[in-house]
């Protein structure tokens, strides 16, 4: 009786191992990573120019101009990210202002800028302005400065939280804590 | 305008070919050492005049004023519109539009309205004058009144004019005065009256003086109101 007892003890024995194995692959191939193909991951084609210019013509007349040291233009979304940009709006009349800023990032898509860091801009009838922020509606063709702006032409000052333009601020709005101090302004 | 002028407000507009900007919202001028507010305002910087609308003050040295509207020229020519009050010193004036030189101090009301300093008032149709020398000129409905004196005159036409702490007013056209605390009324074509002469008043054409039913009729009458009355 004791032998027979060995014996079926030894069966379950094996049964368990066996199970337990079986289990184990099942995990193992359970818990496995989802690792995708390695050719089906998007890779954005970016692609890099250094010292080069965008422009906007309407009706052959050029609205304005960016020169860039570096560009990199994403092909798949169309952004332009430029750095050290000099761009040049130009009015009706012929005179035009001239901004130039540490970064800016224009969408091709939309046709719309927006200059950032270190904005220095001048006009060629001599006004000059600051600003934390400039952007370029290409669908409006508005011109609008964002934060502490400055506008000074001689015998002028300009300043608000914001403001924009139709003509590259030959004409301007400013809006919030709008300011303008005319006239001998040292005295 | 001498030195430079500061325009602010929300939301400011300018055009720079005509020189000229639009503020809105909380506007502010100030030009000169005075101070224009205003719900709206339009600063021509070429000829230096500025129209300023909605709850409007006007603030300069010991002028004072508030209205609808404010129209001022480069050569410091205010016109005020709609529920005007100037104050300036111890002067009022009240009315719908009042035209202020503020170089030369003369003002014209020519909508009417009402002048009054520490000695008297006067009204009309029509007024014009000088803050600084104190002298206005009233026509039509004009009504004078003497606070300190107790005099009240009504006629076509009256100038006033005050010096310190007296004056002296003169009346033509249906000239008829009254001084209750005197119980004196008087009628005549033109009456001069002097606060400085023992509050002499010369009526003259058609004079009619009553007091106390005491009736004087004559062509020149002068009546003397000051401490003690008489009759001439």
């Amino acid at each position: 009786m004791t032998k027979k007892v060995a014996i079926n003890k030894g069966k379950i024995a094996v049964y368990l191992l066996v199970l337990c194995a079986i289990g184990l692959v099942y995990w193992a191939y359970a818990s496995r990573p989802n690792v995708e193909p390695e050719d089906a991951k998007p890779v954005s084609k970016i692609m890099t120019y250094n010292n080069n210019s965008l422009k906007e013509e309407v009706n052959g007349k050029l609205i304005w101009e960016c020169y860039a040291e570096k560009m990199s233009v994403n092909q798949d979304t169309q952004i332009v990210d430029m750095e050290n940009i000099k761009g040049t709006f130009y009015r009706e009349d012929g005179s035009s202002i001239e901004i130039t800023a540490a970064k800016a990032v224009y969408d091709q898509a939309k046709k719309n800028i927006e200059i950032t860091e270190g904005i220095k801009a001048h006009s060629t009838d001599d006004m000059a302005f600051e600003t934390d922020k400039v952007t370029w509606d290409g669908e409006q063709s508005v011109l609008t400065c964002d934060g502490n702006v400055k506008i000074s032409k001689p015998g002028m000052v300009a300043t608000g939280d914001k403001a924009e333009s139709k003509d590259a601020f030959q004409n301007f709005k400013l809006m919030g804590n709008a300011h303008i101090i005319k006239g001998d302004i040292n005295q | 305008a001498d030195g430079p002028i500061e325009l602010s407000g929300d939301v400011i507009e300018y055009d720079a070919r005509t020189d000229m900007a639009k503020a809105t919202g909380g506007v502010r001028v100030t030009r000169d050492g005075g101070v224009l507010t205003g719900g709206e305002a339009t600063y021509n910087f070429k000829t230096q005049e500025v129209t300023i609308t909605g709850g409007v003050t006007a603030v300069k040295d010991d002028m004072n004023l508030t209205a609808d509207k404010l129209f001022s020229t480069a050569n410091q020519e205010y016109v005020a519109d709609g529920n005007v009050v100037a104050v300036k010193g111890e002067n009022t004036l009240v009315g719908p539009q009042i035209r202020y030189n503020q170089a030369t101090s003369d003002i014209s009301m020519p909508n009417g309205g009402s002048a009054s300093g520490p000695q008297a008032e006067i009204k009309g149709d029509v007024l014009s004058g000088n803050l600084n020398t104190q002298q206005y000129h009233a026509v039509g409905n004009v009504y004078l009144n003497s606070k300190t004196n107790d005099v009240q005159s009504t006629s076509n036409e009256a100038t006033y004019s005050g010096n310190g702490q007296d004056f002296t007013f003169t009346a033509t056209g249906n000239v008829n005065i009254k001084s209750p605390s005197r119980n004196i009324i008087t009628n005549s074509d033109n009456a001069v009256y002097n606060s400085a002469e023992n509050g002499k008043l010369v009526l003259t054409g058609n004079a009619v003086a009553t007091q106390n039913n005491n009736i004087v009729r004559g062509n020149t009458l002068t009546v003397y109101m000051g401490d003690n009355i008489n009759i001439k």
